[in-house]
């Protein structure tokens, strides 16, 4: 199951960069209209995308060591 | 199992040569490919292999159509490249694709230290999420062309830097800093330099799809269960992190790329480029 969520949390980190390269009609950063634009909030959501599944595969106990180590 | 340069003492193995030549065809200054048959100077025109399927801000299927007519180069590039794939694998990807290319090469001369390694994240959920939103979002409205941050700008821009004005323009905007960016984390300084083609690129993306659909009768790369004695050397080579160990190692045909680098390490000859048994 963690790994089905980690895999889909980076799958919304791709479809984030996706919209983030989708080159906006009116310009970027020209138009005044963030919603025309996609780039800063597709690529501020990708970055924070890859931030959680890391943090999903981390998980609480990363860093202790696993029983019969 | 020894590579090419071992077997004819030639420091270059066969790959690598024709990732050289591939430059020199498809990448400035020479470019001869575009040079010789369409009159463009690189990828951002005739022959884009990604413009053409690209809608503008929904338009309608006349639109669609106009693309491919202008990008013919490009249609037929797309089209050869996955017709190549699904019989033979991901020679395109591997061998002939100056974009990944000049990321593997670049990856090859970048001190081991130094190189980041991806193969922690899974490449098919960011690949497809990608690729989905891509294609889907300007159907809906949502932007339009997807040159943003496009690698077969980028690197033609940078291998032109020093001869063409306007490709040294390109990298002092933001999108040429941001794509210098994703070329160097992603391909020069990622471990097997093919980051970005595992990530990011629409075309693997589809090649890919070829690849894993055409397994049961084309030829790929293939584990011998009998002869594989699981030690893993393979792991450690594949620049796309398409092997994985259970008790025997396994190739994902969905990211294997048929670079060959496992069969070359594999001292049991386990793994074998060829059709189904």
């Amino acid at each position: 199951m963690e790994k089905r969520h980690r895999s889909f949390v980076y799958g919304i980190a791709g479809a984030c960069f996706g919209a983030a390269s989708l080159a906006s009609a009116a310009g970027p950063c020209r138009s005044g209209d963030c919603s025309a634009c996609l780039h800063c909030l597709g690529m501020g959501l990708a970055l924070a995308s890859l931030a959680l599944a890391r943090r999903i595969r981390k998980g609480p106990n990363d860093g202790l060591p696993r029983s019969g180590e | 199992m020894g590579t090419d340069a071992d077997k004819k003492g030639f420091p270059l193995s066969k790959r690598t040569l024709i990732m050289l030549l591939s430059l020199v065809l498809f990448l400035p200054p020479l470019a001869l490919v575009f040079q010789t048959v369409s009159g463009d100077t690189d990828f951002c025109g005739t022959w884009c292999p990604r413009m053409f399927f690209a809608v503008r801000n929904g338009a309608g299927l006349g639109e669609i159509v106009g693309g491919i007519m202008r990008n013919w180069a490009g249609v037929a590039l797309v089209l050869t490249v996955i017709g190549v794939t699904l019989f033979f694998g991901r020679y395109w990807c591997s061998h002939v694709c100056p974009i990944g290319g000049a990321g593997e090469l670049g990856s090859r001369l970048t001190p081991n230290r130094l190189k980041l390694d991806y193969s922690s994240i899974p490449a098919a959920p960011v690949r497809y999420g990608y690729l989905l939103v891509y294609l889907a979002a300007p159907l809906l409205g949502l932007g339009s062309l997807c040159c943003s941050y496009c690698n077969f700008a980028a690197v033609p821009s940078l291998f032109g830097a020093a001869f063409i004005q306007a490709d040294l323009a390109y990298f002092l905007r933001i999108y040429g800093i941001i794509n210098l960016a994703l070329f160097l984390l992603l391909a020069v300084l990622a471990r097997g330099g093919r980051a970005y083609c595992n990530f990011l690129c629409p075309v693997g993306a589809l090649d890919a799809l070829a690849s894993r659909f055409g397994q049961g009768f084309g030829r790929r790369m293939r584990v011998t269960n009998e002869r594989c004695n699981a030690c893993g050397d393979c792991l450690g080579v594949c620049p796309t992190w398409a092997v994985s160990m259970d008790e025997k190692a396994r190739i994902d045909q969905l990211s294997c790329m048929r670079c060959g680098e496992c069969e070359k390490v594999c001292k049991e000859g386990a793994i074998r480029y060829g059709k189904a048994a």
